[in-house]
């Protein structure tokens, strides 16, 4: 399998967090979801990946190679971010001028396309634009020069449904080339769960899991029980427990062995959102918080 | 680069209207004051200034980490503010001589000829230039907002350099070079004012390589 982006064991330390020897690989051709609790690392796993931060041990490749200062490689990259950078007072028309003197690739009509399609004015300064249209227009230049792979940190995060549910059918238009690859941060679970193909996820600045998303589904169940049918479960697939008012909340690594045949547990199906809720917040079955 | 500075002309360019206003308006007051000198001195500065705004609008919208997205180096972004600054500072030196023309011509003061705007345009210009290549490592290291009190100092010390020096000379007697040394100290200022542009290109190309985004 050929990976676009590869992290080993990147680490880097700052007062009060430290993103913790964190490796995972994105297969080309595939969007990974990156999620992770406010404050996990998602963020500064993106900007070690950009090598907009250093890092204090570890490698990061993208296609193949370390990213370099000239920034040849970045030619191929598109990426979207938290919020808008463009110059506030510069419309629509004007930045993808300038645009087209940074990428060599800079396709000035593809732009202008995408500008039309997401329903932005031209004449307009980026000043006057919405939350959601700066965000459209962010992507919309993500995409212009044709990059072989997006990377996008919180780019849905405050949009209406209907926006969002827009740049999804981009994303998905994007990634129907198997030379692209897409690696979006986003806490909207929701819409991992419709084009994702892989999810990785980090708390407290350390990998939790990287996983084919199809199969984290098919593979991760929650059982709510009382106690007796507690006691039932096969302590090998109990990921994390959580006990409340009414009994427990379990997270099951193998939902279909984790329980005896015979009896009446049933073992939902859950979702990325509990599965992340419940790593993050459950504790082991011998009580211990982390692994 | 290009790409770079085209944006930086078009983000100026959107407060020409302001700027022309200024301009029209040390024009007039240079008309009250009689003083032709002034009206181009500030010419110079309304340009070159414009670089310090450049730099705030980069700052309010987080474009140098955006940037780095981009493929580009940071002694690619660090280079083309260098060269906007030299470009600010010269069109400004050759607006102020076409205007200082203009109002030698419609205006004449006395003792106030092209020849002494022209100089004083030079003057100007070249102290900008030190200002500047003193100012952008810390503009680049600590950000626009913190580095705007550093302006203050950048003003002041070289002020101060010079006032000590002619005071110390007064009080120790030392001759005031004559004119044949003033001559020779002209021509080694190109010298001295690329110098200086230069090790601050360095600065800024060392510091801004290590700031994390």
């Amino acid at each position: 399998m050929e990976y676009v982006i590869e992290l080993d064991k990147v680490t880097r330390r700052y007062p009060g967090f430290l993103l913790d020897h964190v490796s995972f690989q994105v297969p080309k051709g595939c969007i990974m979801g990156f999620v992770g609790e406010n404050g996990a690392g998602k963020s500064t796993t993106l900007k070690a990946i950009l090598g907009l931060i250093s890092i204090d041990e570890g490698t990061v490749r993208v296609f193949g190679q370390k990213l370099k200062d000239d920034g040849r490689l970045r030619e191929d990259i598109g990426v979207v971010l938290d919020e808008c950078c463009f110059p506030e007072q510069l419309t629509v028309k004007q930045t993808n001028l300038f645009m087209g003197y940074i990428f060599k690739n800079w396709d000035s009509a593809l732009f202008a396309g995408y500008v039309k399609r997401l329903g932005l004015a031209e004449n307009k300064t980026v000043k006057e634009f919405s939350r959601g249209m700066k965000m459209k227009l962010q992507i919309a230049a993500a995409l212009a020069h044709r990059p072989k792979l997006l990377i996008m940190d919180e780019a849905t995060s405050g949009l209406d449904p209907i926006v969002r549910d827009e740049i999804l059918e981009l994303f998905q238009e994007f990634i129907e080339d198997e030379d692209h690859t897409i690696l979006m941060s986003t806490h909207i679970t929701g819409d991992l769960e419709k084009i994702a193909d892989y999810i990785t996820c980090i708390h407290k600045g350390k990998l939790l899991f990287s996983e084919n998303k199809d199969e984290l589904l098919e593979r991760y169940g929650i059982v709510h029980c009382g106690q007796s049918d507690y006691e039932k479960l096969n302590p090998e697939y109990v990921k994390r427990v959580r006990k409340g008012e009414f009994g427990y909340e379990v997270l099951v690594n193998n939902r279909e062995n984790c329980a005896p045949r015979s009896g009446s547990l049933v073992v939902d199906r859950a979702s990325i959102d509990e599965i992340m809720l419940l790593l993050v917040k459950g504790r082991r079955m011998d009580g211990r918080e982390e692994e | 680069m290009k790409g770079l500075l085209l944006k930086d002309f078009m983000n100026i360019m959107r407060n020409k209207k302001l700027l022309i206003l200024l301009l029209a308006f040390y024009v007039g007051l240079g008309f009250f004051m009689d003083s032709n000198v002034s009206v181009c001195g500030m010419t110079v500065f309304f340009l070159s200034y414009q670089l310090l705004t450049a730099f705030s609008f980069d700052e309010a919208g987080k474009w140098e980490r955006f940037a780095m997205t981009m493929p580009l180096s940071r002694r690619q972004l660090v280079s083309s503010k260098y060269i906007l600054m030299l470009l600010l500072i010269g069109l400004g030196f050759l607006l102020s001589c076409v205007m200082g023309g203009i109002l030698n011509v419609i205006h004449p003061v006395e003792g106030e000829g092209f020849r002494e705007i022209a100089v004083a345009a030079a003057g100007v210009s070249a102290a900008f230039l030190i200002l500047f290549s003193l100012m952008m490592p810390f503009i680049f290291r600590l950000g626009m907002e913190k580095a705007r009190l550093l302006l203050i100092i950048c003003f002041a010390l070289p002020a101060l350099g010079v006032y000590a020096v002619i005071s110390l000379a007064r009080k120790y007697s030392i001759p005031m070079p004559g004119e044949e040394d003033i001559r020779l100290l002209i021509s080694l200022v190109p010298v001295f004012l690329a110098g200086i542009t230069a090790v601050s290109w360095l600065i800024s190309v060392r510091v801004f390589r290590k700031k994390e985004l």
